[in-house]
Parts: C-alpha cells; structure tokens; sequence
C-alpha cells in the first residue's frame, strides 16, 4: 500500500519506535537511494501553473540552462485540487518516476504518513529565511518533509463606497454588523460577505475562517475533535448571516464577478484577486481596499514542494527544490508572477517593495504573519469533506447535528473511517 | 495494613503517577475514552510499581543474608532464599530500582497509548482515477461512493479505496485521449486539459468502447470492458401511457403533429440520442409499410422542438430539464407539455423524481405527484444503453486488483442494488425493483426485455444517414482581440489558447457546413476584421484559417454589439439555402466599450435573420454577467464559460453542438 522507499516514522507508531530505540539503543537508518544512472529529467508533479507569464516554468528553463546535465520538467496537472491530488496518489502508490511533488500545504501529513516522501534532513537543508506559518505546514511528526514553493492567505476585499465611513473591520462583530447594515440599506440586493461556498475546499476554508473567528475549532493542535462546541456554532450561524441568503455556490472565480459588479460589501478570497480585479481596464472594478480578515482568523493556503520516495536521484531533487524556493525564485515568482512569497525579505526588502505588487504588499506580509493552519492530518480530506457536508447543511438547510453526533462524524473523519449509512 | 503504608510510598506512587500522566498528555492529549483509560491505567500502575519497591521503615538498610547453611535447605528454599535475597538488594538500592521501574512504566504506558492511537487509524487507500461523459457522472459517483463504502463497511469502517470521479466536457474528449499514441501521457496536455489519467472508465454505451478498440492496434489500451448496467430507451409521454406493443416507426406517425408531438435530444453531441436515432432510423411498422426516412423523421423532430419553444441543440437531458422549467413557471407554449419525450429510462426516471438534470436544472427539484409524471412507453423494437465499465491497460497492480474488485462487486447483489438505486437496470436475469426503479417512478420494470448490443454497422449507418439527414450549419467565429486578450498565462495569451481553440473546433464540421473568421476590434476601434469570409470548410480553408489567427495581435476596445450586429448580416448574406443553421460564435474575455448600441438592439438584429449567438467568455467576465444575460437567455442562444484549460474542448463541443438540428 505505501510507497517504496525511506521508512517514515509515522504518527502511529512514532514513541513505539522511540521505545524500541531507548531499549535496543538503535534506530533503522533510512538507506541510500540508488544513483541516478540515466539522463531523464528530473521530473515535477504540480498542479497547472496559474502564475502570470508562466513563471513556475521560467524558472525551470532557467535551472536547465544551469544544469544541462541535471534537467527538470514540470508535468502539470489539473488546476482542479481534488484532481491533482487523486494524480498524485496515484502515481506514487504505482512508484512511478516521480524525483518532486508540489503539494498543497494540506496534503503533507496524507503523503508523509504513507511513505510517499524522503524528509529533508535539516543539517542538509537550510529552512532560514522562510515565514513562520508556511514553514510550518512542510512539517509533520516533528520532521521535515517539504519546503514553502507559495504561500497563499484569505484577505478581505471591501467595497469603499459601500463601507462609507467605516474603517475596514478588525473583528467580526463589526464585519456582521457593516454587512448586515448594507444588506438592509439595499433591500437584500448587495451581499455582506461573498466567501466560497461550492463543494470543495473553498468552502471547507470558509467555514474554518468563521469558526477560529468565534475562537473555536473543528480539531485542535493536540488533536481534540470539536474543542469548543459552542464556538463552532456561534461561526457557523455568523456565516450563515452574512452570505447572501441562497448561499450560491461561488467559487473564487464567482465571488470575484459578483465583487467587481458592485454586488458584495466584502468578497473573501485570495490575493491574486487583487491582480483579477485590477487586471481589466475595460471591466473596472468598484473602489476597493484590501485588509486582513479580522482576528487573526485566516487560513494559510500554498504549496510545498517535496521529494518523492521513489525518486532516484534525490539529491538533484533536493537541489531543484532548494533552487526553486531560493529568495531569488520567491522573488521572481511573487514580483513576475504574482505568487505570493514564502521569504520574508521578499517582503521586506525596500527595492522589491517598490516592485508590482506592492500595494498588496504590506496587507499580505500582515495577513501571513497572523494565518492560521489548517489541521495537519493523514486524513486531512476526509475531515474537509465531513466539515463541509455540515457547513452545507446548515447554510442551506439550517441543520446542524447536537454535539455528540458532530463530535462522532469529525473523530470518524479524523480516523479516515466512514460510518454506516 | 498500616504495616504496607508509609509517607514515602505513599510520596513515590503520587509522583511517578503524575509524572508518568503529565509526561503523557505532554505528547498529545488522548481523542478517545479508551486512551484516556489507557492512560490512567498506566499511570496508576507506575506508581504502584514503584511505590512497592520503596522499603517500609523497619525494612530500612536490612542486612544482607548470610550464605551459611543455604545448601542443607533443598531446592524449594534455595528458590526461595534466591527470591528473598534479589529483593532485599533491590530494596537496598531502592532509590535507584524504583527511578528505573518508573521510567519503565512511563515507557509502557506511553507505548500502550500510541499503539491505541494508530490503532483507530485507518491505512492509507488505493487511489483509482474514474472518468465518464457528462452524462453519466452523477451515475459514476454514487456507483463509486456505494463502493467505497461497502469497503469500509467490511473493514470496520476504513475504506480500501478512494475513487476521483470527474467528465470533461463530452465524450469525444475520451475518446480522443484514449488514441494509440497515448493521449493520457505526460507529453499531450491531458492531464491538466482534461483530468487525472484513468484507470476505469464508465462509457455510457458499448459504442463508445468500440470506437476506441477499433482504432487501435493489439492489445488496446482497454484491457477489457464489461456491460455492467442497461437503460431502455423509451418515449416519455404525459398522462397514462398506453402499453400497446408498437413500433418506433408507429409511435413516430402516432406523434406527428399538430399535437401531441415527439422530440429527441442533438444526437451530435449525445451519445445517448444517438442511440435513440438508431431505433427511430431502423424503425419500420409491424404491417409490413415503408419505414419513414431518416430526413422526414429530422424534419418532424425539428417541427417539434421548435413548436415548443425546446433547445434546438440540446440533449434529451436539457429537453426534460425545458419541460420542468415550462411547468414550473406555467409558461408553456399551447401543446408543449402535451410533447413527448425520446429518452432513456434512467433519464425519465430522474425527472420525475425531481434529481438535477444538468444545464440550469442543476439542483434538483420536488418529485412530481404521479399525475404530473412522464410515463415510459416502451417500443417493441428499442435498443438499450449499455453501460460499460472499462480498465486501462496503464493501470499499476494495485490499481488493477482494486478496479477489478469493483467490478465484481457490482455483479454481486450489494453492488446490482447499488445500480438498480441510480435508475438502470443491472445485468442479471432477474432483479429486485428498489426505488426508484419502480412504478411509482413512472416506469415498469417488468417490461422491455434486453435488446442486445447495437453493432458498430448499425451505429455507422444511422450516422450516415443523420448527417445527410440534417441542416448545414454555417459558423462564424468571431475573436475579440482587444488589448486584454494579450494577457498571457502559462500555456501562451488568451488569444493564442482562442485561436488554437477554434483551429480545433473547425475539424469537427462536415463537409457541408461553412465558417468564417472575424476579429474585433478594426483599427478604428469601433468595427470587426474580416480574417476569412464565410465559405466551405475544405483543407485549403482550413489551412488559411491557421494564418488568419496568428496574425491577429491584441489591441484596442471591445466593440461587441457592432460586431454582433455586423456577423448577423454577414451570416444572413452568406451562401447556402435557407435552410441552413446560421450561428454567431464570439470569443471574449470582456464587456462592450466602444459599440455605441444595446445589447438588445444586438440580440434583436441576430434575431430578426435567424442567427443564433453563442458566446465563450475566456477570462474577466463570466456568463452572469447582466450583459451577457440580455444577449445569451434569448431563445437559441447560449453562453458558455471557459479556462484556458477547457477551452478547446468547449469550443469543439459547441462547434458539435452547432451541427445539431433536422432540415
């Protein structure tokens, strides 16, 4: 079932192995992997590469004009998430050639646990330099599995004319009470807040925004399902006030349309909306400002780049990665391509703040700094797909299960079992 | 009593209890009651361990034994002496033995505790990529979750296999990718245009299967394919449906005009109604009379379709999805809701049980009473659906063993129950009728016994015969080139993936349709570019078209009404009879700027001459747009929104789409 190569120290039997080495006084050490012995490029899963002017593979050119011996070649997939993922998997559970997969940050643990990635060795690899939260999801089980590629935060975009006066909320009693105040004024035709509310992780992310808004938590760090019941509630029903009353089924794409026609008060989406909404002379949006979702209560979004199991040559792997990730690239692909970066000087030096996209800059490296992770489990989908099946029914259907039974769906998701019926 | 208790045990076993419980819950709070137990347990059990090494006070400093004398007691006291003396120097060293017995218990316990973590746990699953038209994705997705879940059902609760389910926009699209040269591969964009490189797919018929085994050399890339479910096409009629044994021919002359009526989805796109048209074309009366040919029965569907006001071009979903609208806003045409339907089974099935249709009926709806039903009348000379569960020869093992035992599971009962629930009737001599494969849904299970397959002749026959049997279509793209069609993406511009898009879709026209290339907008800003005038689609033509697109550089406003107005009458002027279906196809990724007219001056210019507007937007705005909406929902005309992945398949699907429709 998993993947050939470095034994993982996964999260169920990690003290049992610690125990085992305490007594016996050895640990199994992860053997070498074969040398490369052909000239096939080094080869990289990712998702379609949605930077501006392609600039994901600008810098793989740039790498094979380096290393004409060691070249690489992206092998782009579905700019679906479900779909890369299902690709993915796939590919490594059938040990195909595969030396680096872009990951997004929530798939980390899911590709760990199974044995489907060589951890980076720290005295090897230097993670300096990288923000906190982003460096963060590239862990799991204490080790090092990935490095940031980008990092991605939710932010708020708000509609000045509407606001009026207001400044832009720092809690969510302000946002609901501004939204509900537009709501009212426009006779129900211009939205409080525009989120993702498809099936898909848009809305699993916008639900979790709500629910750590009301202080509360679907799985917490130290893996208690439901914490806070309470909370979880009190987010979800803020949710359910805000959005427009048939909760349609936006996406990214569709919250944006909706915002940039003057229909929304607040649009929640990620940065590269500020680039969509900017990006069309001939279709201008309404004034808008930007400014961190309030309470510290945003999901980090982005991909990490790892290094497959099966890979025959990791340590070109580790390179390309260390390459791709360098500041030089992070400033390519955030200033070049509109990704928002994984480096803090990126944001911090003053000559690339001059650069485009600058007047998101500070609102992104203010918004990164406070983003929260979502919960870094091997069943991570599961537990996505459970929160959003109960964020669905009470947004459309006002049903919400008592705590007992919300606490067995999630500890089951958690488990990646699925109960009968 | 008093003589096992002392301060010092009682010291020792409290703190290597909580010791041992904070050293735990430091490594992760317990998720479950059992841990909790678990660790509790350990806990007290550490402490007890090690408070009963700790001496009682008169046991303090006790003397070593003497050896004297041991070897006259016999074997029973040496064990004894043996036992006793361990314990009197493990009591001597009591602080040390009991800091040791501590550790070890905070190890247990800390092990008891991770065993019962990863025991709850479930393993890693095997990953299948299942791929399907879009007709048949809703089928694909319960039949795999049904799946998935037995599997987990038989491992307490952990399922063995994962199953992304997905369609690309039309059954072409699979097709095409499933070609000898390995379409799926990393090398031809597939797996970012279309999806995940399947290990089974779900064709919606065997002709579907046959195709791809007939372009290919030995051994296919389907390793072998199995009729795993069968749907009857049937004519969905409103009110009580008289069982008479007829033919189609017969029902065809029996619904001809003025009313009641019958209609049939675009068979150039749908496979389904495709099938559909194999019956109808094959057809010939029981008295031994002339079958009606295939022209006459196009022409009556065409009198039809458009007498009730139906989509011209849609498919039989998008027919049923029409009539449920009509109903629901009590606007129907006199005698439209008296039409009847061509249809499969399962499809008149979904429909008056209310499920999502696809198209604006996208969410599904209140089942219908039974007096409001479509009701199926079976034809005694009908073909069925057979759907097809097929394996990729690609597949890894795993992969394979896993997809194999669907298969099987879907030949036992669990999985033909799990068939009979998504409306089709499983492949079994005899079956269970379970909702909604029953009468209350409109049907009869009983009746129509197993046509057999449709050999890949007669499907190249009725083929034949439609295309000759329907109208030309004449098509003219045109290409916004405004400046913001320059925006570029990884794969190339927006005008780069529009133009490779359209040189795509023009190989799907026959050789009697016409097309012509235009952009906008002019130097003036306020007027198109004639690329290519409309004529035939020839390989000349098709070549020069490949020249007039790269030329075109992005530059300039959006004059789109002009142009809609101006591609109207151009269409109008257009060679060809009047027959001909006439259609306007623009591309843009923008509103109208600089047209100096309405959009509904646009729409009524393009109504008056019969064209029908299809729009694709490729980038910042999106068929909601309320501009769009005043072009695109009046009767014929259509919107679609791509990416700059979908895009070529969209564009082709349309261009199918636009071959539709009886002379």
């Amino acid at each position: 079932m998993t993947g050939a190569g470095c034994p993982t120290a996964g999260r169920p039997g990690r003290l049992v192995l610690l125990v085992v080495a305490v007594l016996v006084g050895s640990l199994t050490a992860c053997g070498d992997a074969p040398d490369r012995t052909d000239t096939a490029p080094l080869i990289i899963l990712s998702g379609l590469d949605q930077s501006r002017g392609g600039q994901r593979g600008a810098l793989i050119e740039q790498w094979n004009r380096m290393h004409p011996d060691r070249p690489a070649k992206i092998v782009e997939l579905s700019s679906i998430a479900d779909a890369q993922r299902s690709e993915m998997l796939a590919r490594a559970q059938s040990g195909a050639d595969v030396d680096v997969y872009n990951l997004d940050v929530t798939w980390t643990a899911e590709f760990a646990e199974a044995g489907h990635l060589r951890p980076l060795d720290p005295e090897q690899i230097s993670t300096e330099g990288f923000l906190a939260g982003p460096l963060q999801t590239c862990r799991y089980d204490d080790r090092l599995w990935a490095l940031p590629f980008n990092t991605d935060v939710g932010l708020l975009y708000y509609n000045k004319r509407l606001l009026g006066a207001d400044q832009p909320p720092r809690e969510w009693a302000t946002l609901l009470a501004q939204a509900a105040r537009v709501q009212r004024d426009s006779g129900g035709t211009v939205a409080g807040y525009i989120g993702q509310y498809g099936d898909y992780e848009g809305l699993t992310v916008t639900a979790l925004e709500l629910i750590w808004g009301a202080r509360g938590d679907v799985i917490d760090s130290a893996g208690r399902v439901l914490p806070d019941p309470v909370a979880f509630q009190v987010g979800l029903d803020r949710l359910k006030q805000i959005s427009p009353p048939s909760v349609p089924p936006y996406d990214e794409a569709g919250g944006i349309l909706e915002f940039r026609e003057g229909k929304a008060l607040f649009l929640r989406n990620w940065p590269v909306a500020d680039a969509e909404l900017r990006g069309n002379p001939e279709a201008p949006p309404p004034d808008f400002g930007v400014a961190p979702l309030p309470e510290r209560s945003a999901a980090l979004g982005g991909q990490n780049l790892a290094i497959a199991a099966t890979s025959k040559d990791p340590d070109s792997a580790r390179d390309l990665v260390e390459f791709l990730t360098s500041e030089r690239s992070e400033t390519l692909l955030y200033t070049r391509g509109g990704l928002p970066a994984t480096r803090a000087i990126v944001y911090d030096d003053p000559l690339l703040g001059a650069a485009e996209p600058a007047p998101l800059s500070a609102t992104l490296r203010e918004a990164l700094d406070d983003a929260r992770s979502r919960p870094a489990l091997p069943h991570y989908a599961q537990v996505s797909e459970t929160l959003r099946a109960i964020a669905d029914g009470y947004l459309r259907r006002g049903e919400l299960a008592g705590e007992d039974e919300l606490r067995t769906q999630l500890e089951a998701a958690e488990q990646g079992r699925l109960l009968p019926g | 009593m008093r003589r096992h208790l002392s301060l010092r045990r009682l010291a020792v076993f409290g703190g290597t209890t909580v010791v041992t419980l904070l050293t735990a819950l430091g490594t992760g709070v317990p998720a479950t009651a059992l841990q909790w137990v678990a660790l509790g347990l350990g806990a007290l059990l550490a402490g007890l361990l090690a408070a009963m090494l700790v001496p009682l006070p008169e046991q303090d400093e006790p003397p070593e034994p003497a050896d004297d004398g041991a070897a006259e007691d016999g074997p029973a006291d040496d064990d004894e002496n043996r036992l006793g003396r361990w314990r009197r120097r493990l009591r001597a060293r009591w602080k040390l033995t009991t800091a040791v017995v501590a550790a070890l218990g905070l190890l247990v316990t800390l092990g008891a505790l991770e065993v019962l973590r990863g025991a709850t746990d479930c393993p890693p699953t095997t990953q299948l990529r299942l791929v399907t038209d879009p007709e048949t994705l809703t089928t694909a997705r319960r039949l795999a979750a049904a799946y998935v879940r037995a599997t987990a059902a038989d491992h307490d609760g952990c399922p063995t296999a994962q199953i992304y389910t997905y369609a690309p926009s039309d059954a072409a699209t699979i097709r095409i990718r499933l070609q000898p040269n390995d379409g799926w591969s990393d090398n031809y964009g597939a797996l970012s245009r279309v999806g995940p490189r399947p290990d089974i797919w779900l064709a919606s018929t065997g002709h579907q299967v046959d195709l791809v085994n007939a372009d290919q050399a030995e051994p296919s890339v389907i390793e072998r394919s199995t009729t795993i479910a069968r749907s009857p096409t049937v004519l969905a009629v409103p009110g009580p449906a008289d069982q008479k044994p007829r033919t189609w021919s017969e029902l065809l002359t029996r619904f001809t005009g003025p009313t009641p009526r019958l209609v049939r989805g675009n068979p150039t796109t749908d496979d389904l109604d495709m099938l559909a048209t194999v019956g109808l074309y094959e057809s010939s009366p029981d008295d031994g009379a002339a079958a009606t040919p295939p022209v006459e029965i196009e022409r009556r569907i065409q009198t039809a379709v458009e007498a009730g006001s139906f989509p011209v071009l849609g498919d039989a979903a998008d027919l049923l999805c029409h009539r449920r609208q009509l109903m629901a806003t009590g606007s129907a045409p006199p005698g439209a809701l008296d039409t009847a339907v061509v249809a499969t089974e399962q499809q008149l099935i979904r429909y008056n049980v209310g499920e999502p249709l696809g198209g604006s009926c996208g969410t599904g709806s209140a089942a219908l009473p039974a007096d409001l039903q479509l009701h199926a009348v079976y034809p005694s000379d009908t073909v069925d659906q057979d759907l097809q569960f097929a394996q990729l020869r690609w597949s890894s093992r795993e992969q394979k063993d896993t997809a194999a035992d669907f298969l099987r599971w879907l030949g036992r009962d669990p999985g033909r129950q799990a068939i009979v629930r998504t409306g089709l009737r499983p492949i079994a001599d005899s079956f269970t009728p379970l909702e909604p494969l029953t009468t209350g849904s409109g049907i009869d299970p009983i009746r129509s016994p197993p046509s057999g397959p449709v050999s890949a002749a007669r499907w190249q026959t009725a083929n034949e015969q439609r295309e000759k049997a329907r109208r030309p279509s004449d098509l003219l793209f045109a290409v916004d080139s405004s400046g913001s069609m320059a925006t570029a993406g990884a794969n190339g511009s927006r005008q780069q993936l529009a133009a490779a898009a359209i040189l795509s879709g023009l190989t799907r026209l026959g050789p009697l349709d016409g097309f012509g290339l235009w952009s906008f907008p002019d130097a003036a800003g306020t007027g198109h570019v004639e690329a290519m005038p409309i004529g035939g689609r020839d390989e000349a033509r098709l070549a020069a078209a490949d020249q007039a697109l790269a030329k075109i550089k992005p530059a300039g406003n959006t004059p789109l009404f002009r142009t809609i107005v101006d591609g109207s009458e151009a269409l109008a002027r257009a060679p060809g009879t009047d027959d001909d279906l006439r259609a306007l196809v623009v591309l843009t990724d923008g509103e109208d700027t600089t047209s100096g007219i309405s959009a509904a001056e646009a729409v009524q210019a393009a109504a008056s001459r019969q064209v029908r507007i299809v729009v694709i937007t490729v980038g910042d705005i999106r068929c909601s747009n309320p501009t769009l909406i005043t072009i695109t929902t009046s009767p014929g005309n259509t919107c679609r929104d791509a990416d700059p992945a979908s895009l070529p398949d969209l564009v082709a699907r349309v261009v199918a789409e636009l071959k539709g429709g009886g002379r």
